[in-house]
């Protein structure tokens, strides 16, 4: 008997604390408040600048340590109910902001456009001098930054020996595509440089490979140049990122939010866009995503000055790490991976992880190691923990998927071919593994979340409406159109109106008008909740119903949000 | 009439403004307040966990920001830098074994020739401070394209060696402690006959001494045993020292092999330096190891090492000369200078496996099965005599050596914790 109260005990607590987590009683669907717009006027913020070290340090040590005593987080996984991102609208997606501006899922891009990205120019102007105003010597890549013959300001990036046009292909494909997708970018050009249009500027400070620092001469200019690889006509391709105007901030962290701007409301780890970002890296093995590639700026825009947060810095994607080839590892493991080195030490040697079957061997210099036959998108790993990767959930995953599915064959083509690449089937090659990887993504999301999107009203002959909506599973082709099967029900206010109805993928399907009539209104308005679920053949399972709210007012039928 | 009907979206159809944050606030509005990452409830449930993680969280923002100031101060690069993990020509790296202790080598790169290396190492006792060593030493010093050139000169101070008795029988509870300083000076030659086939001469002079034990919990060495039971008890004896080896080094990567041989055959002959010699021997000694690599560097390593000491009539061999079973070298899990005679046979079977590789770097695991015993002749080791040993190591290793080492072995009187770091 007293297992018997404990047992019913325990689960009164699990059915509390579910309730808790879901709000459950409530049943009229609300959308919630617009976030406030970003950009309203602020003081400058201070610079914030952590070493790579110390980064390191707080990602691998203190963040870990402290999630371990994080109860609530920890109860929330145990039950399977991560928090969701804090930044969302009433149609799951992302509002605009100074991080994120929808492009081309919501507003489809030419592929002209995709290919062009954030560019507005045509690169420096290498018909004029060069002026070197700083120098980096040290890192994983030379390089220096100029002030050409317009007086615009860029940071020149160099290719590795022997790996021509790795590194700076990478930068502007996945440039190009970060933008489209609507992160803020640098504009990133390729350019192909005489080196003799370079010379020093006055007092540029210069730190040597013992780290001294000191006044830059023009051995060191020599110095840089004999590590650069030169074409046939004695020009130098190389990556010339253009100075983005406004004060830098340093780096945007991926936790919590910047103390001195009131703009930036909600902790960064719960920003779906950074959260999603773990699979848009997973699909351009963008590995690096460490603070130190994020820069927030303070720009001054139509009277206003704020801060925008910018991704930077795509050498290391796509088959590069900056300095060479990608290692074989990059994307599968942390640089330190406690988690993972405790199961293998379990396993006594016999796991054997995928990236372990590769051939290392690289087959375009250009291009360096990207493949797909083990690409998880799941199981993605950058280089060090990201405390927003970390909370991604599966409608953060879905939302990521959608923006890298909603590129089309001939868009991914547009952006390849922005990394002028020499080899033609090298340029094959990429190409075909973005879409692959693009592919294993849409696949693995739109089939763990249901993937009925982009719903619509229309309004026919009144009182009638069509309510429109895309299987994006269809769409890609993951799914066939022939064997899906939709089902439909309809509640207000928790109570089931209409029984559930069954068609097939060749709508549409009609509903009786008079639904309304059993509906109450609250602040005259009568809300229905439509719940669509699907399953791809007849055999198999109905997958969890996205719900989508229906509001009637004297103005008609709209959209009063959707829930997943 | 509601109809639901498949369909595809166009641009800015989701809703009127469906992705516009709100602009209607102006300047006079009120700055909204920062989100918190917990609701109210989420804050009860980790208050515990807040209240222990907080100091926790003080040391390691403090640590942080100590690792920020001195990365930016370059500290750790110019560490890094010294701990030889950089191609500088000079450097220091910190060394720790069980029986020298924690110390530290400090060396220069590209002396006299280019490829040699000059060093210079101490090292003390944590436990036994008494516990020594110094050493000088000059190394790979080319001489022409074939020969090598290398000295070095050094001073050891062991305060609490044990000695369990000789033979295969001797016992754990017949321990006994003593000191054995040892200086030696030495030259070699090596032909490197090929790349990796390497035969060289070795000359040498020993100085040694043996001390009262430092150990309050052993008897030392002098109360139990007479000079009559124990060669090599008194003070001094000097040996002229001659060693001819050869080495066939067929690994494929000496910091982490995961295939080929390692084959070394050594001849030495110890001479007492004295009018009146009583002590004096030949020692030949056998050592290969092959490593398997049975799938995707998951290796097996096969060990078989012998070695076989002969006297001249009427001499005899200092009991600290004798063959050893009990250094790390060995077999593990057992007391250093657990087994002592004139021969020794031993081997050991070894599962690697990693745990993590960056790039030729890595950490690995280890199973380890070693079995081995003495006799005062080689021919009269019994497989039922050896001594079994199992246990579990873990190395951290780069491309060109071994970093650190620490294996944990279990055998019938003990568990060991072997731990070396740059050694």
């Amino acid at each position: 008997m007293l297992s018997v109260i404990n047992h019913s005990t325990r689960l009164a607590s699990i059915g509390v604390l579910l309730c808790l987590f879901t709000a459950c009683g409530s049943k009229h669907f609300v959308a919630p408040p617009p976030l406030p717009a970003d950009d309203r006027s602020i003081s400058e913020p201070a610079e914030y600048e952590l070493h790579p070290y110390a980064e390191f340090y707080e990602w691998h040590v203190d963040h870990q340590m402290e999630q371990m005593f994080d109860f609530s987080r920890g109860l929330r996984i145990l039950f399977g109910q991560r928090k969701e991102a804090m930044n969302l609208n009433a149609f799951d997606e992302v509002d605009n902001s100074s991080w994120f501006n929808n492009r081309n899922h919501l507003y489809p891009m030419t592929a002209d456009a995709v290919g062009r990205g954030p560019d507005l120019g045509d690169g420096p102007n290498t018909d004029g001098t060069w002026t070197i105003i700083f120098a980096k010597n040290q890192g994983v890549t030379p390089g220096f930054g100029i002030k050409d013959a317009d007086g615009d300001l860029y940071l020149i990036k160099f290719d590795p020996r022997g790996y021509q046009e790795l590194a700076s292909g990478a930068e502007v494909v996945s440039t190009k595509l970060f933008y489209a997708m609507g992160f803020n970018t640098p504009e990133n050009y390729i350019t192909h440089f005489d080196p003799a249009i370079l010379q020093l500027g006055e007092k540029v400070k210069f730190t040597d490979a013992k780290g001294t620092k000191r006044l830059m001469v023009q051995e060191d200019i020599d110095d840089i140049l004999k590590r650069v690889e030169r074409q046939p006509n004695g020009k130098i391709r190389a990556l010339a990122s253009k100075f983005i105007s406004g004060t830098p901030l340093g780096p945007f962290r991926y936790k919590g939010t910047r103390d001195d701007d009131p703009n930036d409301i909600i902790p960064h780890q719960h920003r779906r866009e950074l959260r999603g970002l773990r699979i848009i890296a997973a699909w351009l093995s963008h590995f690096d995503t460490k603070d130190g590639n994020s820069l927030d700026m303070f720009v001054e825009e139509d009277g206003r000055s704020y801060v925008r947060h910018y991704m930077i810095d795509f050498g290391a994607t796509l088959g590069s790490a900056s300095w060479g080839p990608k290692r074989i590892w990059r994307g599968h493991e942390n640089d330190i991976d406690p988690g993972l080195m405790i199961g293998n030490l379990v396993s006594g040697g016999f796991n054997v992880r995928g990236w372990e079957t590769l051939d290392t061997t690289v087959v375009f210099p250009s291009i360096g190691r990207y493949e797909s036959s083990t690409f998880r998108p799941h199981k993605f790993k950058p280089q060090m923990p990201n405390p927003a990767f970390e909370e991604l959930t599966d409608r953060d995953a879905y939302w990521a998927t959608k923006l890298i599915t909603a590129f089309t064959d001939g868009q991914l083509a547009a952006a390849v071919e922005a990394g002028q690449y020499s080899d033609p089937q090298a340029s094959a090659y990429l190409l075909k593994t973005l879409k692959e990887r693009r592919d294993i993504i849409g696949r693995h999301y739109f089939e763990k979340v249901t993937s009925l999107d982009y719903f619509r009203i229309e309004k026919t002959n009144i009182p009638s409406y069509q309510l429109h909506f895309t299987d994006l599973a269809i769409r890609s082709g993951f799914a066939n159109n022939r064997e899906t099967q939709y089902r439909v029900n309809i509640f207000s206010n928790g109570r089931q109106i209409q029984p559930p109805t069954e068609f097939g993928s060749k709508p549409p399907l009609d509903i009786d008008a008079t639904i309304w009539d059993s509906v109450e209104a609250h602040n005259d308005v009568q809300q229905i909740e439509v719940r669509l679920q699907l399953r791809r053949n007849s055999s198999a399972a109905w997958q969890k119903a996205v719900k989508v709210y229906l509001n009637k007012s004297d103005g008609g039928v709209t959209i009063a949000g959707i829930k997943r | 009439m509601l109809i639901i009907s498949g369909g595809s979206l166009s641009a800015g159809e989701l809703t009127d403004k469906p992705v516009q944050q709100d602009s209607t606030v102006s300047d006079d509005t009120p700055w909204p307040e920062k989100r918190s990452s917990r609701s109210a409830w989420e804050n009860i449930v980790s208050f515990p966990g807040l209240v222990v993680y907080t100091p926790f969280k003080l040391f390691f923002q403090g640590t942080k920001r100590g690792v920020n100031a001195a990365a930016n101060r370059k500290w750790f690069d110019r560490l890094a830098a010294l701990l030889q993990f950089r191609d500088v020509t000079w450097g220091a790296l910190p060394t720790y074994s069980s029986r020298a202790g924690i110390g530290l080598k400090l060396y220069r790169n590209d002396v006299i020739t280019e490829g040699a290396q000059f060093q210079l190492g101490f090292s003390n006792g944590i436990a036994t401070p008494k516990r020594q060593r110094y050493f000088l030493r000059l190394k790979n010093v080319r001489m022409g394209e074939l020969l090598r050139f290398g000295a070095r000169a050094r001073y050891q101070n062991y305060a609490d060696e044990r000695f369990y008795g000789i033979g295969p029988s001797s016992r754990e509870r017949d321990e006994t402690s003593f000191a054995h300083e040892n200086s030696s000076f030495e030259a070699s030659l090596d032909a490197h006959v090929s790349k990796r086939l390497i035969a060289g001469i070795n000359f040498g002079y020993e100085i040694n001494n043996v001390l009262p034990g430092a150990s309050d919990e052993r008897p030392t060495i002098g109360d139990i045993y007479t000079l009559a039971e124990l060669p090599g008890l008194e003070n001094q004896l000097n040996f002229w020292r001659g060693i001819i080896s050869l080495a066939y080094d067929g690994r494929n990567a000496p910091g982490n092999p995961f295939g080929g041989t390692m084959l070394e055959l050594n001849a030495a002959t110890y001479i007492q330096n004295s009018d009146d010699p009583q002590y004096g021997f030949t020692r030949m000694s056998a050592d290969i190891s092959q490593f398997i690599n049975i799938f995707r560097q998951r290796v097996l390593v096969l060990r078989l090492s012998a070695m076989i000491t002969e006297t001249e009539s009427g001499k005899q061999v200092p009991f600290y000369y004798l063959s050893e079973l009990g250094r790390t070298a060995t077999i593990r899990g057992l007391s250093r200078g657990r087994f002592l005679d004139k021969d020794r046979l031993f081997g050991s079977l070894e599962w690697r496996y990693p745990l993590m590789i960056r790039q030729g770097n890595g950490i690995d695991a280890s199973l380890f099965f070693d079995f081995g015993q003495v006799a005062d002749d080689i021919s009269n080791v019994a497989i039922r005599d050896m001594e079994p040993v199992f246990g579990v190591g873990f190395r951290i290793y780069s491309k060109r050596l071994l970093i650190a080492n620490i294996q944990i072995a279990r055998s019938s009187e003990l568990t060991r914790v072997h731990l070396s770091i740059n050694d």
